[in-house]
């Protein structure tokens, strides 16, 4: 009996060493191949006067080599269609679709990539949508074709985080310093179960580059989208995030005071 | 607020002794009323030519609408324009008769599935089958190179109208805004009413520069001709080298670009 109760306790102790360590920072250093598993990166586009051109999209997904390990993920670019109101636009539109599939067969930074093209306008959210029926992965970088990512980022120890933290729903690459604003509110570095990152607490909800979870966008955002629009039209309440920040789970990437992540090409004023 | 502006003024008196007056006047007056009759371009896309148009027009207009669709234009003008009057020509009988269905709504606009065109006439119309944009539909036929784009799937017979004509035959005398969008006839209808074209205060067109279609009227020789009638260019959002909608009107009110 002695024994098993002595066998028993070193197993216990074990157990325990074993689930405080996992929680430590550092402890699980994921291998760069398996992020292919957990992460699909979704480039969304649409037409902007720079069309046929395809150099805003090739600065931009060059620009996510930056963090080396997302070259191992699926990406997917979606296109969304072209606006009514703006019909002039169909046919450098449709040759800038054809550009692209070039790209996808000569271009290293397109390698991996397959595209969805929508039809017909359907603005970000519902274009984004059709993308998600391609995702077989539980994280997506939803990333928008006219923003820079300027600087590397720790996706594994992020993802790794995420895994660990339910919490961590959407984490986004600001275009502007980690602080206070009229959009995120009074941000702080509380992290309700903590991270491997340096992460910040928002209260805005921004469609800006950002990893979330699949689950979170197929059963919270999308049912939220009603109608032909962008992500944060619908879901960007300062006042409801606050009240509630568990339920949205925004974050932004880095430490409170951090200078951006992300650089916006403007693709839609670009040539004006 | 009405407190504050007697504190301003009272502030401006004391400060200019020399013309206190003249310089409140300038401050509280002429700047708000300079600025209130400029009008500021960067407020106007794509999405509301119409409400733009409205600053060069008036309160009544006369309005010609070529390439009307399925409506949706009309309907802005419509509700931009009560007391105005609207003809509205589409030839795509898909198009038309959903169009038609807006008669109900709106006694003040009338419906016509003619094409506009420099001639009165029997011709051909080319519509195409591409699904990123089913409006295609032209009296002109696409020239080879483009026919990845405009398939001209299917063609039918349309009634044209010379569109001087047709105002001569409606007891029209006046056309205040003329909206072309007709798949690259523009130029050729704006040089078929020498006459009408006087009336006319802003016209809408679809601009093109390549030879998309055979006799296409390409935005180089669009420009020079709308000017010699008068007509400058207010916007133009456009792909270079591709395709635009462009705003000219008779200027008769400053912008700011």
């Amino acid at each position: 009996m002695k024994t098993y109760l002595i066998l028993f306790g070193f197993l216990y102790l074990g157990f325990c060493s074993e689930l405080s360590a996992s929680k430590g920072p550092g402890f699980w250093k994921p291998d760069e191949k398996n992020l292919s598993s957990k992460l699909t990166i979704i480039t969304t586009t649409s037409p902007i006067p720079s069309n046929p051109s395809t150099e805003i999209l090739e600065k931009t997904q060059q620009s996510l080599f930056k963090t080396p390990a997302l070259k191992e993920c699926k990406k997917i670019i979606v296109f969304d269609g072209v606006p009514l109101e703006q019909k002039y636009r169909t046919i450098a539109y449709e040759l800038y679709i054809k550009n692209v599939e070039k790209l996808v067969n000569e271009n290293p930074y397109f390698a991996n990539t397959i595209l969805v093209v929508n039809q017909e306008f359907k603005h970000l959210a519902n274009s984004l949508r059709e993308a998600f029926k391609f995702v077989t992965t539980p994280y997506v970088f939803v990333h928008q074709h006219d923003f820079l990512l300027v600087r590397e980022f720790d996706v594994m120890n992020l993802i790794q985080s995420m895994d660990e933290n339910p919490n961590l729903k959407l984490i986004r690459f600001n275009q502007f310093s980690n602080a206070a604003n009229w959009w995120d509110g009074p941000v702080d570095s509380y992290i309700e179960g903590g991270a491997h990152v340096p992460l910040t607490r928002t209260f805005g909800w921004s469609d800006n580059d950002h990893i979330a979870r699949t689950d979170y966008y197929l059963n919270f955002v999308f049912p939220k989208v009603t109608w032909n629009g962008a992500m944060e039209w619908f879901l960007h309440d300062s006042k409801k995030i606050q009240m509630d920040h568990l339920l949205y789970g925004t974050y932004l990437y880095g430490n409170l005071g951090e200078p951006p992540y992300i650089y916006h090409l403007d693709g839609k004023n670009s040539l004006r | 607020m009405i407190v504050s502006m007697n504190r301003a003024l009272i502030f401006f008196e004391n400060s200019f002794p020399w013309g206190a007056k003249s310089v409140t006047m300038f401050f509280f007056l002429v700047i708000p009323f300079l600025s209130a009759v400029q009008i500021d371009l960067k407020k106007y896309n794509e999405w509301n030519i119409v409400q733009l148009a409205a600053n060069f027009l008036p309160p009544d207009p006369i309005v010609v609408l070529a390439g009307a669709h399925q409506g949706d234009v009309m309907v802005q003008m419509a509700h931009q324009w009560p007391q105005g009057h609207i003809y509205a020509f589409e030839p795509n009988p898909v198009f038309h008769s959903a169009l038609k269905q807006h008669k109900q709504w709106f006694s003040y606009v009338d419906f016509f599935s003619s094409a506009l065109d420099s001639t009165t006439k029997k011709a051909p119309f080319f519509t195409s089958s591409n699904p990123k944009n089913p409006r295609i539909g032209s009296l002109l036929v696409a020239n080879s190179n483009w026919k990845w784009h405009y398939n001209d799937a299917t063609t039918f017979t349309v009634q044209c109208k010379n569109l001087q004509e047709w105002a001569s035959e409606k007891r029209v005398t006046r056309i205040d805004f003329l909206w072309l969008n007709i798949g690259g006839s523009e130029l050729r209808v704006l040089q078929s009413i020498p006459e009408l074209i006087h009336s006319v205060q802003v016209i809408f067109v679809e601009t093109h520069f390549e030879e998309f279609r055979q006799g296409i009227g390409l935005y180089k020789d669009l420009l020079p001709f709308l000017a010699t009638y008068g007509f400058e260019e207010i916007i133009h959002w456009h792909i270079p080298n591709y395709q635009g909608y462009a705003l000219f009107a008779k200027q008769n009110r400053q912008v700011s670009r």
